[in-house]
């Protein structure tokens, strides 16, 4: 039985769909989940009552500087899982998303998402023919799975790290240099059509950060990066 | 030098077993050097041997054979974009063979138009032998349901309706930066639906005849009313997505809607006289002389008109269907009622 540590943020004061996704990574009969939650409640707003809430955060706040403090024991766990708060995930979700990862042997992984959600890169939308693709991308969200080899490869995020758009570009590149395989679950699909993306935060300002990350890091392009590298019925 | 191919030919299947040593034989024999470019086949769910078929060339070819469980050809096409590490994409048939100059062709072409947004479209021939056949001279020329070259002219530049899957070559960046195919495109339309969609972006589409294949596959006359239903189908779908009287046209939506009524209960008679008029053309032979313009003109317009009927059946039954896509901007977040979201408690205790 895996250990599985959840970091989530929902927003409080907006319809999200957190009790969902608590509620059904609680019931993986496979692994031993552990869920940690942070409100984001600006001003206080919103309700910030879920199960697993472990703060509430009432001024802006980076992003990912939330998520660094939701897994400060990210070594203990076999895997981490970074989820946002507005998907909806399939029942049964973390055992059979959890099982074609180890199968596919997978450091760092998603779910594919269906083709009715928001999608910015054609490459996560789900390929209904097959179970797993081995990729070149991993989105940064909605939702991402991190194995224990790659924690400490791949985190903490840092400070600086905003939005974490442009990470999804240099992971492969770290990753590849220390052998580890990434990919995209088909088999499991999840559907990311709550909320329209880039409308909770500074699209402009989380640009201009993924441009300043890439420069100072090796990066694929996209070209690059949208690439499958083996496909698996 | 990067040892990266230079174009990839995307070869998409399902169930040509019979047929695809004859297509991969052809690209065995392209002139183009074999380290310059790849091959990348998508058996979509192929229940004969082409699993087979494909692994006896792997030797031969710079081949990459890649299974998905059925799931159409958009879907495919889109495996194959995304698997392929060259710069420039020719789409092609299971029933096309190249001629050896294809893909020396279609790269040189994309070379000389080095713009993103230009794609090529090269000219696909019938075979002689089918050819002769009077249904595929009428869908080659009168009817034009399947190719329509006779109103291009050699390095024309066209637009997304000449998009053409299957004998079309564009490079992979307008792809990634701008949209794959569709995947709720089993059949049909997949390839002018992504045209529409890249039209924005400037896509212009080049007439190429010197880049050549050759068609092997006959078609019956059943063969092609059922391609003509999910054709239609497929223009349904296409004409949903995108509303507007451009993509409207274009999928005949209106005059499909207008006729299918008034004539849906003699659609049966109607094929069934069109079917008898193939069947004694057959009989007549491949070689009998040709018939007079006015037989000609009769016989055309019975196929025509039974292909256009079979169209608009397809598009009455899709659109007597819920739409085969969901768009998110369609979901009603606020009424949304997932499973767990009124039962805390139960996943408190379970957490707990």
């Amino acid at each position: 039985m895996s250990r599985v540590l959840v970091a989530g943020i929902y927003l409080a004061d907006r319809p999200h769909s957190a009790g969902h996704i608590l509620y059904e990574l609680a019931g993986s009969g496979a692994h031993e989940v552990t869920q940690r939650w942070t409100a984001l409640a600006p001003g206080g707003e919103g309700h910030c009552d879920l199960p697993c809430t472990v703060s509430i955060q009432i001024a802006p706040a980076p992003k990912f500087a939330l998520i660094d403090a939701m897994m400060h024991d990210a070594d203990d766990f076999d895997w981490v899982l970074i989820c946002d708060d507005d998907i909806e995930l399939p029942a049964a979700f973390l055992d059979a998303f959890l099982h074609c990862a180890e199968q596919f042997d997978f450091a760092l992984c998603q779910p594919a998402r269906t083709a009715g959600s928001y999608i910015d890169h054609d490459i996560v939308m789900q390929m209904t023919g097959l179970s797993a693709r081995r990729t070149r991308f991993v989105e940064i969200g909605p939702l991402v799975a991190i194995r224990r080899d790659a924690v400490s490869l791949l985190l903490p995020f840092g400070g600086d790290c905003g939005m974490g758009w442009g990470l999804d570009f240099i992971w492969p590149c770290i990753l590849e240099d220390a052998g580890l395989r990434m990919g995209i679950i088909d088999a499991v699909a999840v559907a990311h059509r709550l909320r329209k993306p880039v409308t909770g935060y500074d699209h402009d300002g989380a640009t201009r950060a993924m441009f300043q990350r890439l420069a100072t890091h090796v990066h694929l392009s996209r070209d690059q990066a949208f690439t499958v590298l083996e496909a698996h019925v | 030098m990067s040892d990266a191919p230079e174009i990839a030919a995307i070869l998409t299947t399902h169930n040509r077993a019979h047929l695809l040593p004859r297509v991969l034989d052809a690209l065995v024999a392209q002139s183009l050097a074999r380290d310059r470019f790849e091959v990348i086949a998508i058996d979509d769910g192929s229940a004969d041997e082409t699993p087979a078929v494909l692994s006896a060339y792997q030797d031969r070819l710079p081949l990459r054979a890649v299974r998905q469980a059925p799931s159409g050809l958009a879907a495919a096409k889109n495996l194959g974009v995304f698997m392929s590490r060259a710069p420039v994409l020719l789409f092609m048939d299971d029933d096309d063979v190249a001629d050896p100059g294809l893909l020396v062709t279609h790269l040189a072409m994309h070379l000389r138009y080095g713009q993103a947004t230009v794609a090529i479209l090269g000219f696909t021939d019938l075979e002689p032998t089918i050819a002769r056949l009077p249904l595929m001279r009428h869908v080659t020329g009168a009817g034009a349901q399947l190719f329509s070259y006779g109103r291009m002219q050699p390095h024309q530049s066209l637009g997304f309706r000449e998009f053409w899957g299957g004998r079309s070559s564009v490079k992979r960046s307008l792809l990634i930066e701008h949209g794959v195919f569709n995947p709720a495109f089993r059949f049909g339309c997949e390839d002018i639906e992504l045209g529409w969609r890249l039209d924005p972006q400037g896509l212009r589409v080049i007439y190429v005849p010197e880049a050549r294949s050759t068609m092997i596959r006959a078609l019956t006359f059943d063969d092609f009313c059922r391609r003509s239903i999910r054709q239609g189908r497929s223009q349904w779908l296409f004409a949903a997505l995108h509303d507007g009287p451009v993509v409207r046209a274009y999928c005949e939506i209106d005059r499909a809607r207008g006729v299918w009524p008034a004539v849906k209960g003699d659609f049966a008679a109607i094929l069934r006289r069109a079917a008898a008029l193939d069947r004694m053309m057959l009989r007549r032979g491949l070689n009998a002389p040709a018939l007079s313009a006015a037989s000609q003109a009769d016989l055309d317009e019975a196929y025509a008109q039974a292909f256009f009927f079979c169209r608009a059946k397809g598009i009455a039954d899709a659109a007597s269907l819920p739409l085969a896509v969901q768009r998110p901007e369609d979901f009603d977040g606020a009424s949304f009622g997932f499973p767990g979201v009124g039962d805390l408690r139960r996943a408190t205790a379970l957490l707990a």
